[in-house]
């Protein structure tokens, strides 16, 4: 095997083992910004919530109230396999909405997040749009324990100061 | 064209002459082996939300802001617990992981799937866990990994504003 024959053949054998992929992968069906707006606190009931939003992924009891939580996620994962070197990039974004009941089941609060249209397909070396939370993690040395927020963004109540 | 012959290390051959007298079928099953994944390099990186800056926690304060104060600056949380004596605690959490390795493995039948789950708290998800007590005032903010936070304040008998601790734990 002479070596143009054997260079032709490692390219060839590159095109052939080198692979990508994109995927996406959905959890729940989209949530709605506009029926997250007909809720009212102090006059939604628990049931006109359920009708509006539909049966919700969790409820958890909070002594006689109750929280109940809907919510879509997106995942967007790509890849390039190039012989025995692979890169695999993984987004997720979440749209998310809390409900929170009273005693009586009337709505007390609403909290939502809706990042879900978020989600990129991109590779690990690109920047993230919305900023890129792996690089922060791996910069921040306070991630490594779980730790009370300094004294300067929370402040004791008066009774607490130590 | 001028040539330039490389000096090599003693013991390595030239590319040419190391598959010299290596047969296609050889090569194929080389190819084959490593078209297996059970050898390679991996470059990955997962995310999981975005980070809420410690900036955004500025404007609470423990015993005055509320429930409600909380899901307008924060959003919906990622997590809601009933803690004892009618306290409750919002979690709010992100991944973020860059990472290289070598990956060496056999491919199996059993499959893991590394996605996110709401039923178990992911011991990987940073964040801030907020307590509110019985009338949705706040009395802690923490800030750590959320599985560690969850199990210490699982252990807490209770979470009066007057055990609200205020500095960084070592």
């Amino acid at each position: 095997m002479n070596k143009p024959i054997s260079l032709r053949l490692g390219a060839a054998a590159l095109a052939l083992f080198a692979s990508c992929f994109v995927a996406r992968e959905t959890t729940n069906a989209p949530l709605s910004y506009e029926h997250v707006a007909q809720l009212h606190p102090g006059e939604t009931t628990a049931q006109e919530v359920a009708e509006l939003l539909g049966a919700p992924s969790e409820v958890v009891q909070l002594g006689f109230r109750s929280a109940w939580r809907y919510n879509h996620v997106e995942s967007k994962r790509a890849g390039i396999f190039l012989l025995v070197v692979t890169f695999l990039d993984t987004d997720a974004r979440s749209d998310r909405v809390w409900v929170f009941f009273d005693e009586n089941d009337v709505l007390t609060n609403v909290g939502s997040t809706f990042e879900a249209d978020g989600a990129e397909w991109q590779m690990p070396w690109q920047d993230r749009a919305h900023g890129d939370d792996a690089d922060a993690a791996a910069d921040s040395d306070d991630s490594s324990d779980a730790a009370v927020v300094a004294p300067a963004a929370i402040e004791p109540a008066p009774e607490s100061a130590q | 064209m001028k040539r330039v012959a490389r000096q090599l290390p003693a013991g390595t051959l030239p590319a040419g002459k190391l598959f010299a007298g290596t047969s296609l079928a050889g090569m194929l099953v080389i190819g084959a082996l490593i078209q297996t994944s059970c050898i390679s390099v991996q470059w990955t990186r997962s995310t999981l939300d975005e980070s809420i800056p410690d900036e955004r926690i500025a404007s609470f304060s423990i015993g005055e802001s509320s429930l409600h104060d909380a899901l307008d600056v924060m959003g919906a949380p990622l997590y809601v617990w009933e803690l004892p004596r009618g306290h409750a605690a919002l979690a709010w959490g992100w991944f973020g992981m860059r990472d290289w390795g070598l990956k060496l493995s056999v491919p199996t039948e059993v499959a893991v799937d590394p996605s996110f789950q709401y039923n178990d708290i992911d011991n990987s998800l940073e964040g801030f866990v907020f307590v509110f007590d019985g009338d949705e005032r706040l009395t802690l903010v923490r800030r750590g990994y959320l599985a560690e936070i969850a199990d210490d304040l699982r252990r807490r008998p209770s979470f009066d504003v007057g055990q609200v601790e205020t500095q960084r734990e070592d």
